[in-house]
């Protein structure tokens, strides 16, 4: 009988000590983690998935584990250590109540209330977020719109990033990732906009070392990290060619005597094939050439004669998404060519270099992210990819949520001004631990539950967020959790009547230090999903099988949850050594 | 799977004081234990997939790939907390229940002994608790505990030895003050053969953390020693 309470213990032990780690650095008070390496390298990072992967795991449920924050921070970019908090809460909430039953946890008991866990994320958690918590969070908005200053995108972004860097460098970044994304948006599709700057922003970036963070800015234009091998100022707008390949033919030197002669051949004719290559450029009236390779010394030769600007060694990848934005006309002949009309050509110093700035028709812009250090300057980039992957989510899920009323006008409005729709539609809450006590609350006093055991374990582990976030002043969380409480109490017996709302004392009153941010709903509620899957996957493992021999490399982890989430009960040993 | 409810959660009964008391030490000491693996994989352990034979905790690996077990090696184990034989805390608090039981009696100084406390029958009076308690909190633990505690092949010697060790005392510790020296006597030989014990223990070891251990062991014999000659001289 033993072994079957192992699986919870072994989870709730693995769980824990990943807690222990990652809980240190949650919130705006918490700390960094400092890691070095024997080559004197160092990392100081505070962001969840960095801290586990840069761990040493080898036990199999913390690969799952960290498998599932993985997975989950690619979605949404938010909570991967409030996963693990949760999931440890939860986790030692489980095995409280065993502890209580009088009696052990077997297998199936707990793969039963693995499934009703997750039965409550699916049917319940949504109830409660659509009936109680969206319009909760709406009135609130509207109630409250005086004393949010600034736009409800300024507000998201500063929630979010106020809890990730320093006071002073949030003000900053706030700054200039709002100034980014309205000069790119230029009011148009927001939607579109936060879709478009998500996917491309490894080219939408630069990142600078060297410089103090207050000299990020916006530039206008595609920045590209090289400098120009040949540069002569172009005047307003030109034509570029863009190619793949190098114009003089690659070949490789023989050293024999007969080969020679027909090098020499060969490289007359081959350079006569160059000549006429380029002649056709100057006939096209190209100006400026992007090359994703080295050129050779020929080619550098004729552009300096000819005033053409070269640009070598681009990223390739950078050069397809420059001729997806500018309308590239692909040529026909040569192949892999294309021509773009640039706006202008420029060069731009940044930090100790300089590079190449090209201005396209279509109001690109380029946000230039500068640290003192390369592992603040990993931080930051870390942070404003982040913001965008998080406004992208919220986007989606509230595009989801509106599909389906249909109701033509009143989306295109919306989509004017995307952020305050999502606002007033009760998209999102104050940060600080607000959705944690309205799901908390609401989840308890859920009359029609048919499951108020799973309900009360959910709601239980879910404070531990709000009581980690106020650890170093428990007094106010516990003041905060008492006056919200019976503000919501109050709020829900005059619900009925619809009359008036009571005066919200929580929030701003809470949180005097600076103008509060805001989080998105459909993000917290997505990560209390991903938990409740982890932790389904968590509990259903019957047995820990060891091999001798390492699974194959790729799909490891893969290969050992299908032998580990075996749900067979009595025949099931426990550690064998293949 | 159905979602049917388990009969067994309509059942359910407060637990008890003493049940309460057990879960909460034992979430303490889950607590102390993942405290210490974070840390411990925060200064760059490895969090292997095996657990430890002995306690069932998950072992971790220094960098020099040594195994380690965060329980078994950095707090003491869950069941020695309560045994009066290793723990002076749990020692005294016996003592104290059996006062409150019975009457004291003007009888048996055998509370002075070194020996563990098993000896202390059940009417010493107030005043020799306390030598008790003062005897109990040096060398005494450190005989008893460090022994057990040390983790090698060895270590299978000891618990029988232990036990037929210490059943030795109490049969001498009932008689009166002029019965004093056989006891003493027989406390003096049995610690003598656990010196000598150790010293062979500590020629053949090769583990630096056991060999701390034995020399530990050592000392605390050697202070026996010296209080059961104080107190023939006394």
């Amino acid at each position: 009988m033993q072994e079957e309470c192992v699986s919870l213990q072994v989870c709730v032990s693995v769980v824990g000590a990943l807690e222990c780690v990652v809980r240190r650095c949650l919130g705006p008070d918490g700390g960094s983690v400092l890691f070095t390496r024997d080559t004197g390298e160092t990392l100081i990072t505070r962001h969840g998935q960095s801290l586990l992967n840069t761990l040493h795991l080898q036990h199999p449920m913390a690969r799952m584990v960290l498998d599932c924050v993985c997975a989950h921070a690619k979605a949404t970019a938010d909570g991967t250590k409030s996963f693990i908090l949760l999931l440890a809460t939860l986790l030692r909430g489980i095995e409280d109540s065993h502890m209580h039953r009088k009696g052990s946890w077997s297998i199936p008991n707990l793969q039963n209330l693995a499934n009703r866990l997750l039965a409550v994320s699916r049917k319940e958690l949504d109830n409660i977020v659509t009936h109680k918590i969206t319009p909760y969070a709406s009135l609130y908005c509207s109630h409250h719109s005086y004393k949010l200053e600034g736009s409800a995108l300024d507000l998201l972004i500063g929630g979010y990033i106020s809890g990730r860097v320093g006071i002073g460098q949030a003000d900053v970044l706030k700054r200039v990732l709002s100034e980014f994304y309205h000069k790119v948006n230029q009011d148009q599709n927001a939607v579109e906009t936060i879709s478009f700057i998500h996917s491309n922003f490894s080219f939408l970036h630069t990142p600078v070392t060297g410089l103090p963070i207050g000299c990020s800015e916006v530039i206008e234009g595609l920045v590209v990290t090289c400098d120009w091998s040949v540069w002569t100022e172009p005047a307003g707008s030109v034509k570029a060619l863009i190619l793949y390949e190098s114009f003089g033919a690659s070949f490789a030197a023989v050293g024999e005597n007969i080969s020679v002669c027909i090098q020499k051949d060969y490289m007359h004719r081959s350079e006569n094939i160059m000549k006429q290559k380029l002649a056709s450029l100057l006939d096209l009236q190209v100006r400026v050439v992007l090359s994703s390779v080295r050129q050779p010394e020929s080619v550098l030769q004729w552009a300096r004669l000819n005033h053409v600007s070269l640009l070598e060694c681009v990223d390739s990848a950078q050069l397809d998404f420059l001729s997806n934005i500018s309308a590239a006309e692909t040529l026909s002949y040569p192949p892999l060519q294309h021509l773009v009309m640039l706006k202008y050509c420029r060069r731009v110093q940044l930090g100790g270099h300089r590079y190449a700035c090209l201005g396209t028709f279509s109001h690109t812009h380029t946000l230039v992210l500068c640290a003192p250090a390369p592992g603040l300057l990993d931080q930051i980039v870390c942070v404003s990819q982040g913001v965008f992957a998080m406004l992208q989510h919220l986007s989606e899920s509230f595009c989801q949520t509106q599909s389906p009323c249909s109701d033509r006008s009143q989306s295109t409005l919306s989509l004017q001004d995307l952020w305050g729709g999502i606002m007033r539609a009760g998209g999102v809450l104050p940060v600080g631990g607000v959705f944690e006590f309205l799901l908390h609350y609401f989840l308890l006093n859920e009359r029609n539950s048919c499951d108020p055991e799973c309900c009360r374990l959910l709601a239980e582990a879910l404070l531990c967020l709000p009581r980690t976030l106020y650890a170093h002043n428990h007094r106010r969380f516990l003041n905060f959790q008492t006056h919200f409480l019976d503000d919501l109490k109050e709020w829900d017996k005059t619900k009925e009547r619809e009359s008036e709302m009571p005066e919200l004392k929580f929030g701003f009153g809470f949180n005097e230090s600076s103008a509060s941010g805001l989080e998105s709903v459909s993000g917290k509620k997505q990560l209390l999903v991903s938990v409740l899957q982890c932790l389904h996957r968590l509990l259903c493992v019957g047995a820990v099988l060891h091999t001798r021999s390492p699974l194959c490399a790729g799909p490891q982890t893969h290969s050992e949850e299908e032998e580990e989430e075996n749900p067979e009960r009595s025949n099931s040993t426990k550690i064998t050594d293949a | 799977m159905a979602l049917n409810a388990d009969d067994e959660d309509f059942e359910w009964e407060p637990p008890s004081e003493a049940e309460m008391k057990v879960i909460q030490a034992r979430r303490e000491r889950q607590d102390k234990i993942s405290k210490l693996m974070g840390d411990y994989l925060l200064k760059g352990y490895k969090m292997l997939g095996d657990c430890c034979e002995l306690c069932g905790t998950i072992l971790m690996q220094d960098k020099q790939k040594k195994n380690y077990c965060v329980a078994c090696q950095e707090l003491d184990s869950d069941m020695d907390k309560d045994n009066p034989a290793l723990n002076a805390q749990a020692a005294l608090s016996q003592v104290r229940e059996r006062q409150l039981a019975t009457q004291p009696l003007p009888e048996s100084n055998e509370a002075s002994s070194s020996e563990p406390p098993l000896s202390i029958t059940g009417q010493p009076r107030p005043e020799h608790c306390e030598g008790a308690a003062s005897g109990l909190r040096g060398p005494p633990p450190a005989i008893q505990s460090t022994p057990i505690s040390v983790p090698t092949a060895s270590s299978n010697f000891l618990p029988p030895a232990t036990p037929a060790l210490q059943t030795a005392p109490p049969l001498g510790s009932v008689a009166n003050t002029l019965l004093n020296h056989p006891a003493l006597s027989s406390a003096e030989e049995a610690v003598l053969h656990k010196l000598r014990w150790a010293t062979q223990e500590l020629q053949n070891s090769v583990s630096v953390e056991a060999s701390i251990q034995l020399c530990s062991l050592i000392r605390g014999c050697a202070e026996s020693l010296r209080s059961l000659k104080e107190l023939q001289l006394s």
